[in-house]
């Protein structure tokens, strides 16, 4: 039924060839070409979210000295060093940068867009429509943040979490100004960005799955999609919501977080009986299922990209499926441990001390399932699967601090210090950002047709290894120090001194880790451009989409394959080759194609 | 080549290690990583964060030296064809009742903490903004952009009159007395927090939440705004000094003649 409609939708649309440059480049419906703009989109804001992330680490290292080369040209007025205005704006964009505008849309946009389709054997997104809207959605969410930058205060400076009052009181902070609106705007766009990406993500999974491909037959790449867009379909519009509320507090003097009688800069707030507690309430009810949607879709590509290159079944298939639903649902009553500290009522804290034990559980089956799936395989070492295999050992590192912040009794002692930093940066850099490296060396070559240079590859991925362990694994120590994360000059009081050291070694980390991509980058272009033609299937792998040419054609797949069995059936001994593709017969296939193709 | 890459991944056990070692030297030592403890609450969380780090590092070298372990044997060079299993319904079971066992045990050990810590007190008054059946607290602070003050009750023992007693960024308290305090903020969100007491209390303009310690050594420490404030937050920091009670008195007394009482 629903191949039918697709046929006939083909029949109407226009050859690529027939559509201009900026229909089929810029404002194109084509799934894979509005994929790749959110790739590079989200890869050169992770330019800009690094650079913040070096200027933080500078500050850590060297505090109030002067920028070599770039300081004197930033900070004219200041002497060339970073003043703890701008210092508090540079922690905000980083994790606002990273978290909105590099990791969502290249996980969902990037990935989500450019494999779905292709995966399940699918021409084209549900939407093809609201997807190209999907992606124009960013737009003005950067231009925002783009000229929060430029407004007073250098940008807005009250965290990524933004709790009122600092956030909503006009003089609180200095980039409480309009820059903290253009925030609330650029994030306002980004939600409503991801919340059609979602639905066009669950629809496309749900109907438009090729003939045998049910659902557990999925690969695990397209669960973890699936899964994290219908987390984001639940959990983005209370963000939305209390957004929008935000800017009312903000700009039509309701009160929805702003309490009264408060004296800020000698001004006393009146009128407004808001409960700040209530925003961070609704922000974290977003923003911790927000983590599982940074990590649930690299979780499926992990499994995937460790299958192929140990050619061996995912072990535990189901349970990895059920743990990653398990996670998904936990992961909406968790939010509140976040507060632990906040001054809500102490039960709760227990309430969610356990849940939060709890999740930890799924997360803990699907390492035990990939460390099961390697043992015994035959592993190929390629960049992608070092990358992959590096994620495992990060999460695992990510996933057990967790257990200690979950604990409420000491959470109360590492709130707020670079125990947390060191938690979350392994999750989100050594999990997620590493798991998107495997998962583009996995995937460049279906994209661009070319292969990416593995000695290069490879290089990269030690250095990046290396520096992320030395800038990522002290921080834990500099947390049981009690080392206090978000001030400008931690050791101002003289008590942090001893660990400056320590710091150092961490920003020369961060600064080597930073230089490494440099070798990401040059190997990204050069093999976009002269790299080896690539195959269609350059990695004899399973899963529709290396049956079709690299890079696929419009449209993807001339006919719609059929699907006899699951993704993973590598090393099977009832087959010659170590992978047995999705499809029945690709040569059957292939051949179908080239007489429709003539 | 395949050699070393598998060979690399036994490097990560070994940061396993240190956190093992750390918790065990820690305790062996008496905080030679944690900084150092000046009352009860710190040592309870002490107790529970070495505990924690010690079974976090044990499963974290275990799971790393598994999986360096598997990328060895089974690296292309030496393993020739990888073998076709995908399922055990007991290895399932194992590794999930076990860690299952594990947390459970983990959340309950740490409760009484938590519940000692926040709510078992007789100041204990959730939600609410100050109560007049709470007992008058041993000092209130007040937060603001970006420093401290701290008001003592004087000598009629009651806040709000006129004989309050008022220190700017000094917080003179007795040891060994349990001490409450009400927290209030004039402005934004800031957080009390005593790192050598691993003692942290968000206040949140319009709440008044209370806290209870003791401490029981003398001398002077820092008090630091550990949620963030605006662009001073670095700079708001306190000297929190203690003294044995008779001379927390005499200085209370003190302070009251100086401003003429």
């Amino acid at each position: 039924m629903n191949s039918v409609d697709r046929q006939t939708k083909t029949d109407e649309a226009a050859t690529p060839q027939s559509l201009g440059f900026v229909r089929h480049y810029i404002f194109s419906i084509d799934h894979k070409i509005i994929g790749l703009q959110f790739l590079f989109s989200a890869l050169i804001w992770l330019l800009v979210g690094g650079a913040l992330a070096m200027a933080i680490r500078w500050q850590m290292a060297w505090p109030w000295t002067q920028i070599p080369i770039i300081g004197s040209w930033l900070f004219q007025s200041e002497g060339g060093q970073i003043s703890p205005e701008f210092y508090t704006m540079l922690f905000t964009m980083h994790g606002t940068v990273m978290i909105f505008f590099v990791i969502i849309p290249l996980l969902l946009g990037a990935f989500g867009n450019y494999l779905i389709p292709l995966m399940i054997g699918a021409r084209d997104m549900a939407f093809p429509k609201l997807n190209m809207l999907s992606y124009w959605m960013m737009w003005p969410a950067f231009g925002s943040l783009i000229l929060a930058f430029f407004a007073p205060g250098f940008g807005p400076s009250s965290g990524w979490t933004a709790y009122p009052p600092l956030a909503t009181v006009w003089d609180a902070a200095p980039g409480s100004g309009w820059a903290q609106t253009l925030w609330l705007i650029s994030l306002l766009f980004v939600g409503v960005s991801s919340i059609l990406g979602s639905i066009n993500y669950i629809t496309t999974i749900l109907f438009m799955r090729a003939p045998g491909l049910n659902m557990m037959r999925l690969p695990m790449t397209i669960w973890g999609l699936f899964i994290t867009a219908i987390l984001q379909a639940l959990a983005l519009p209370v963000l939305t919501v209390a957004l929008v509320m935000q800017l009312m507090d903000r700009h039509l003097g309701t009160g929805f977080f702003t309490p009264d009688d408060l004296i800020i800069n000698n001004i006393e707030t009146v009128g407004s009986v808001g409960q700040p507690l209530l925003w961070q309430h609704l922000f974290w009810f977003y923003s911790h299922p927000a983590v599982y949607i940074m990590i649930l879709p690299i979780m499926g590509m992990v499994s995937d990209i460790l299958c192929c290159f140990a050619r061996k079944p995912l072990f535990g298939y189901r349970p990895m499926v059920y743990s990653m639903c398990a996670i998904s649902g936990m992961g909406f009553i968790v939010w509140g441990h976040h507060m632990f500290v906040s001054g809500m009522h102490p039960f709760m804290g227990t309430v969610f001390m356990i849940s939060t034990m709890m999740i930890a559980l799924p997360s803990s089956v699907k390492v035990f399932n990939w460390l099961a799936t390697l043992w015994g395989g035959r592993i190929y070492f390629t960049a992608s699967m070092l990358f992959a295999i590096s994620f495992v050992s990060m999460f695992i590192i990510g996933g057990l601090s967790g257990i200690v912040m979950a604990a409420n009794s000491i959470d109360e002692y590492v709130h707020d210090t670079y125990y947390i930093v060191a938690h979350f940066h392994y999750v989100l850099f050594g999990g997620t950002i590493m798991g998107a490296f495997a998962a583009i060396y996995f995937w460049f070559p279906k994209m661009f047709g070319r292969m990416m240079n593995e000695t290069a590859g490879k290089c990269h991925f030690l250095l990046t290894f290396i520096f992320l362990n030395g800038t990522f694994f002290p921080m834990h120590i500099l947390g049981w120090r009690g080392f206090p994360r978000r001030m400008a000059d931690p050791y101002f009081t003289g008590q942090f001194l001893d660990l400056l050291p320590l710091n150092r070694l961490i920003t020369w980390c961060a600064f080597a880790m930073a230089a490494s991509q440099l070798i990401f980058i040059a190997n990204f272009f050069y093999s976009m451009l002269a790299g080896k033609r690539a195959s269609k299937n350059p990695w004899d792998a399973n899963t529709l989409e290396w049956t079709v040419d690299s890079p696929p054609p419009h449209e993807n797949f001339h006919s719609i394959p059929v699907v006899t069995r699951g993704p993973y059936e590598y090393s099977n001994p009832q087959h010659d080759s170590d992978f047995w593709p999705q499809v029945e017969n690709v040569e059957e296939a292939e051949l179908l194609d080239s007489v429709e193709g003539s | 080549m395949d050699r070393f890459w598998s060979l690399l991944f036994f490097a990560v056990p070994v940061l396993g290690l240190i956190i093992v070692l750390g918790a065990v030297f820690d305790i062996g030592l008496h905080n030679a990583w944690l900084p150092e403890s000046i009352g009860p609450r710190a040592d309870g969380i002490d107790h529970l964060f070495n505990l924690f780090h010690i079974i976090i590092g044990i499963v974290f070298v275990g799971t790393g030296l598994f999986l360096a372990l598997s990328l060895f044997r089974f690296r292309s060079e030496a393993s020739a064809t990888a073998s076709y299993f995908q399922h055990s319904t007991w290895l399932e079971l194992l590794w999930t009742l076990i860690p299952a066992g594990t947390l459970i045990f983990l959340a309950l050990y740490q409760l009484p903490y938590w519940q000692k810590n926040k709510e078992d007190h007789p100041s204990f008054q959730p939600g609410t903004a100050q109560s007049a059946d709470l007992e008058t607290p041993t000092v209130r602070v007040v937060a603001y952009q970006f420093g401290w003050r701290f008001i003592y009750p004087g000598l009629d023992g009651k806040l709000d009159t006129r004989d309050d007693i008022i220190s700017e960024n000094l917080l003179v308290l007795p040891s060994d007395q349990e001490i409450v305090a009400e927290l209030q903020s004039r402005d934004v969100i800031h957080s009390f927090s005593i790192n050598k007491l691993r003692l942290k209390q968000d206040i949140v303009p319009g709440l008044a939440p209370r806290i209870w310690f003791k401490i029981t050594q003398n001398g002077v420490w820092e008090i630091n705004c550990m949620e963030l404030c605006g662009w001073g937050h670095f700079r708001m920091s306190a000297r929190l000094k203690t003294v044995p009670t008779n001379e927390f008195d005499a200085w209370l007394l003190d302070t009251v003649r100086q401003r003429g009482y």
